[in-house]
């Protein structure tokens, strides 16, 4: 088998592994927030002595509030991002 | 104030030597730094020298960050394209020359800053809008065409959707550095094991150079012009999407080699200088530096006078000190066994990948080398790779 082939096969090996592994592979943090802002059709939550910022991308307004405790499960993004995909509220009451 | 000025510049200059020389160490890890340790800092200095000390920095990073691109083949981020057109130079003895090219381009880029500061300044809200409508159509309209250039193809759109794809799989891999094994095994790790297995010599490299005429630098001043302001206010979009947006400007074969380095060049500054402006008109951050400023202060329009004179004052230093490391690494490449020097560097950025971005990033480069060097020995242009970075802002930008 010529060089190209064995390239070709290990590159789509490859991809399909990280393509597999990018699907099971999450960040998460909790805490109190902080702040909420809403902006350029996303919404950024802050969470208190946490340094990244949560992005949300809808233009609904949300059901949270300023020291509502949550635990956010995303992606990360750029350098202090978090792109989240399910906010759980933990509230006790 | 002067005296301290004076002094931020300086410590910016070296650090951004430091980083642009060092394969890996991106300016980014030291604003990270900067800022972690700032509150020690800010103390002893007022926020407006410490911003200086990060411009500084960011800016000097952009002049020298092609020398390791050229002469080592190993890239960042934004000079990864610079890789194949700078190797193919360096082969022929003229690495000096390419890197100057790009220094060109930087310093071209520096002027052109002039202009369109107040074209920005008075545009900027009116365009903002239409373009990120419109930039989705961009990106697939320039991917287009820069296929449809090729004689053959097929390998050519493989080698952009795999890239595409192995793209989306690294930057959703909670990686802390995914761009780096990413470009680094693309452009870089790929190049070396290709002249490892070349047992590639180095011929003695010319440090004569003439300056190229202004038909030449033409081209690259108008897609610099058209292209950088817009891919500095988008997010996703750097200095390799604005260079392969800016090549499909012109039709097929009208960008020479050396265009394409002055290009790199002028774009890689540009997109870097605009970020900063982007930062104070928009309140958007573009760039690792600007991120690491907004963090420091809210710009006013003194601290951004003092940004705008510190990117000139740190230019005016760093075009000399380019030229003479770039002689250094032309005189001394041909006396050392290239192969031997390519082994050690390719170790190197593999602890420098384990280091900073972990096994998964190892990973990652590993496949990312697999697919530069199928792209290598299908002798098809490296460009296309660049879908690994294309295609996800394409999605990122995709009309729902």
């Amino acid at each position: 088998m010529n060089k190209q082939k064995i390239f070709f096969i290990l590159s789509i090996i490859g991809i399909i592994l990280l393509l597999i592994l990018s699907q099971n592979s999450f960040e998460k943090i909790s805490g109190k927030i902080e702040k909420i802002i809403y902006q350029d059709g996303a919404i950024k939550i802050y969470i208190k002595n946490e340094s990244k910022e949560i992005l949300l991308f809808t233009k609904k307004i949300i059901n949270l509030k300023e020291n509502d405790k949550i635990i956010v499960v995303g992606k990360k993004y750029e350098i202090n991002k978090i792109i989240a995909n399910k906010i759980i509220l933990q509230n006790d009451s | 104030m002067i005296l301290e000025f004076t002094i931020a510049i300086l410590i910016g200059i070296f650090l951004g030597t430091l980083t642009g020389l060092i394969p890996g160490i991106h300016t980014n890890l030291i604003s990270i730094f900067i800022i972690s340790t700032s509150t020690y800092f800010l103390k002893i200095i007022s926020p407006e020298i410490l911003v200086v000390t990060i411009v500084s920095l960011a800016i000097t990073n952009t002049f020298i960050d092609f020398i390791p691109s050229i002469f080592l083949g190993a890239p960042d981020e934004d000079t990864a394209l610079s890789t194949a057109p700078g190797h193919e130079f360096l082969l022929k003895g003229r690495g000096h020359e390419a890197v100057l090219l790009t220094l060109i381009g930087s310093s071209i880029a520096i002027i052109l800053l002039l202009l369109i500061f107040p074209l920005f300044a008075f545009t900027i809200d009116k365009i903002y809008p239409i373009i990120s409508k419109l930039i989705f159509f961009i990106l697939i309209l320039a991917s287009l065409f820069l296929i449809s250039l090729e004689k053959s193809r097929t390998i050519p759109t493989i080698i952009f959707i795999f890239a595409g794809f192995l793209g989306i799989a690294s930057l959703n891999l909670n990686l802390e550095q995914p761009l780096l094994p990413l470009l680094t095994g693309l452009f870089g790790s790929s190049t070396l094991i290709y002249s490892i297995s070349q047992k590639t010599n180095i011929p003695k490299q010319k440090t004569d150079f003439s300056f190229p005429n202004k038909n030449i630098l033409l081209k690259p001043i108008i897609a610099t012009t058209i292209v950088s302001p817009i891919c500095s206010f988008l997010p996703g979009l750097g200095s390799s999407q604005a260079a392969i947006i800016s090549s499909s400007i012109f039709k097929k074969n009208q960008l020479s080699r050396e265009q394409f380095l002055i290009l790199l060049g002028s774009i890689n500054t540009l997109v870097l200088s605009v970020s900063f402006l982007s930062l104070y008109y928009t309140s958007k951050i573009r760039s690792g530096a600007a991120s690491a400023i907004n963090q420091i202060i809210i710009l006013n329009s003194s601290s951004l006078k003092l940004i705008i004179l510190a990117i000139f004052l740190t230019s005016a230093i760093s075009i000399p000190l380019t030229i003479k490391f770039s002689k250094i690494f032309a005189k001394n490449i041909h006396r050392i066994n290239y192969t031997k020097l390519s082994k050690r560097i390719l170790i190197f950025l593999s602890m420098i990948i384990l280091i900073f971005s972990g096994i998964l990033g190892f990973l990652v480069f590993l496949i990312s080398t697999i697919l530069g060097l199928f792209c290598i020995y299908t002798g098809c242009r490296r460009g296309f790779l660049m879908g690994a970075l294309l295609i996800p802002t394409i999605l990122f930008y995709l009309p729902l």
